[in-house]
């Protein structure tokens, strides 16, 4: 189980705007170990999908990869050539991307988009076979009337067909590692739900490295075996998913519990949000970047950047107040 | 044998239901437009008469020579396109439908050849204009940055002009005559495809399909024919469709202004333009050719107009719900 599938090292992602340089990702390490499902929380515009997107070397522009080392299965992607990075993605590396609703293409039967992957790696022979395939995919990802369905084209589809859709394009090569970027979003409850129940059914099937990236905490205590918390392009803490619900070290993975609303206490005090805003990532605030929203910051905070320790086993924070001065 | 047939004609259609279902809402949309019906049967008999005008042409001929022969018609019409004769300027008559020109030559049997030469060099300008347009509006749009900006400052320059007046300079440049003529239009004409392709390409590429083609693995070439290259069609069949009459005025512009098909070719435009000296009393000579290119080009504009509304499958989707509302 200790395995790495994954590793990230000191990744800097800029994006190069009129406005300035974005510091969108800075300094982020962490590691993800083989048959695991972690997650990757964090705020809107905090810096998860351009991470995940750094992996398969996708940062949108005007981003770059400053700088950084990114190991999968002990290759360097960052230092690959283009050519073998295609390679990788959607060969080893299934990216579920966000909104299912737009990631069809509409002129062509979803059944094609889905085997759309085993035709570019050269998996299948013709697209006769391709279509054998794209049939037990569908059955894979529970689709009801599999070879119906597949010969749809995306209007014909809901939400959550469409998702489940996007679901099998990712693993159609059967990957070693599967990115769902916020899988959830855009669909009502019922079929997160179901799309959930999916995911860790495959995960169990295959055997399957998951990486979730949400902003949904119950998903993450739900599906996750670790977590990782981001804020503004830094990673604050990462822990194992029931140390870090149980004991939240950083202040601001405290404030996130909190400001989950709990349907049992009076209106008033049900929410608690943090108080302030994301901060501007051009000019980021020196030090750590919670410290002007943080309640507990000391003069050192302003100044100094916080260097990752571990205060528990397996149990790391990024905060002045664990760390030795 | 017929079973198997019928068979697999019914597997056929099952397979592609989605698809049989729109084309039926393409050609429902078309039907219920009587503007784009009219343009349509406009455009395929221009076309029969471009593709045929010498056959056609002669079998009128051969057939009114039959019915004078019987005695059922009294005079024979006359279809000399080349010959001088000494019936010069006459009006409209049961001889010369439309008349005569200044040499005595018939001026129907002059436009009947005429809409070919139209025709045919519309097409040549198009057929090599859109796929210059086609490449260089894909390249420009997917690739951005440095490629782009070359791409299209040099287009601009294109466009700076107007477009008659380049092709004029061009074409007087290279002399008088329909080749050079069609060089000039292809030189003024691609610019305007680069745009609409590329502006196409800067819409498409931002959709999440674009993106998750990548992410599994697809390389550009592949991305930019099988995912954005399919995206962009049918904006494009719909331009081309308007722009044909636009290549047709433009050739006729040339011709008229000397510059286009050389005497004795016999092209509208030239017609149009010979006839003005003998404007007003002699209109035939130069109105009804004129008004012979008014109906093509109307005709291809009504098409195109109705194209738009067919391709649209927003517009499409109304109408389903139209159809549907309808049944209940």
């Amino acid at each position: 189980m200790n395995e790495e599938i994954l590793r990230i090292e000191g990744l800097k992602v800029y994006f190069y705007t009129y406005a300035g340089v974005v510091k969108a990702i800075e300094g982020v390490n962490l590691s993800v170990r083989k048959g695991e499902c972690f997650g990757l929380v964090g705020e809107t515009g905090c810096g998860k999908s351009v991470t995940m997107r750094s992996v398969i070397k996708l940062v949108p522009p005007p981003g770059r990869i400053v700088s950084g080392k990114i190991y999968f299965e002990g290759l360097d992607v960052l230092s690959l050539p283009e050519s073998e990075v295609r390679k990788l993605r959607g060969r080893k590396i299934g990216f579920i991307v966000q909104e299912p609703m737009s990631a069809l293409d509409p002129l062509y039967k979803v059944g094609y988009q889905a085997g759309e992957p085993l035709l570019v790696h050269g998996l299948v022979k013709d697209v006769k076979e391709m279509w054998k395939r794209v049939v037990n995919l569908f059955k894979t990802v529970m689709i009801p009337e599999p070879k119906e369905r597949s010969r749809n084209y995306p209007h014909e589809l809901s939400g959550g067909m469409k998702q489940r859709v996007v679901i099998a394009t990712a693993i159609s090569c059967v990957p070693d590692l599967i990115i769902a970027d916020e899988p959830t979003t855009n669909v009502d409850v019922t079929i997160q739900a179901q799309i959930l129940d999916l995911l860790r059914d495959l995960r169990r099937k295959y055997g399957t490295t998951l990486i979730l990236v949400t902003h949904n905490l119950g998903i993450v205590a739900e599906m996750c075996d670790r977590v990782a918390v981001m804020y503004a392009g830094q990673i604050v803490e990462l822990a194992n998913v029931y140390d870090l619900f149980k004991d939240p070290l950083h202040p601001y993975t405290k404030g996130l519990l909190e400001a989950v609303p709990i349907i049992t206490k009076s209106r008033e005090v049900r929410l608690k949000p943090i108080p302030g805003t994301i901060p501007n990532l051009i000019r980021p605030p020196p030090g750590c970047r919670f410290h002007p929203r943080c309640s507990l910051v000391a003069e050192i905070c302003k100044r100094e950047r916080p260097p990752m320790v571990e205060v528990k086993p397996e149990h790391y924070v990024a905060c002045w107040l664990y760390a030795k001065r | 044998m017929f079973k198997s047939l019928k068979e697999r004609y019914e597997k056929w259609k099952f397979k592609n239901a989605a698809k049989i279902e729109e084309y039926r809402l393409m050609f429902y949309a078309f039907k219920r437009s009587p503007l784009s019906v009219a343009g349509s049967i406009m455009v395929i008999i221009f076309v029969i008469l471009g593709v045929f005008g010498p056959w056609i042409l002669d079998g009128i001929r051969g057939l009114m020579g039959f019915l004078y022969s019987h005695g059922i018609i009294r005079t024979e019409p006359s279809f000399n396109a080349f010959d001088w004769s000494l019936d010069v300027l006459q009006p409209p008559s049961w001889k010369h439908w439309f008349g005569t020109d200044d040499y005595g030559r018939d001026i129907f049997a002059r436009s009947m050849l005429g809409i070919q030469v139209s025709l045919v060099y519309s097409l040549v300008v198009l057929v090599v204009a859109i796929p210059i347009g086609i490449i260089l509006g894909l390249i420009a749009g997917y690739y951005g940055g440095k490629v782009d900006e070359v791409i299209s400052r040099i287009t601009d320059m294109f466009l700076a002009f107007p477009a008659l007046v380049l092709a004029m300079a061009i074409s007087a440049s290279l002399g008088a005559g329909l080749m050079s003529a069609i060089i000039a239009l292809i030189t003024v004409w691609w610019p305007g495809y680069v745009r609409l392709i590329r502006g196409q390409v800067l819409s498409v590429k931002e959709n999440l399909y674009i993106e998750a083609a990548r992410a599994v693995g697809m390389g550009n070439f592949s991305i930019i024919v099988k995912h954005i290259l399919p995206n962009v069609i049918s904006p494009l069949i719909i331009y081309t469709t308007m722009d044909i009459a636009g290549v047709v005025l433009t050739g006729a512009n040339l011709s008229f202004l000397g510059l286009g098909a050389q005497p004795p070719t016999p092209e509208l435009g030239r017609i149009v333009f010979d006839g003005l000296d003998y404007l007003p009393e002699k209109w035939w000579y130069s109105l009804i050719p004129g008004f012979m290119l008014f109906l093509f080009a109307l005709g291809f504009n009504l098409l195109g107009d109705g194209l738009r509304d067919v391709l649209d499958p927003r517009f499409r989707r109304r109408l389903e719900f139209e159809v549907k509302g309808e049944k209940e």
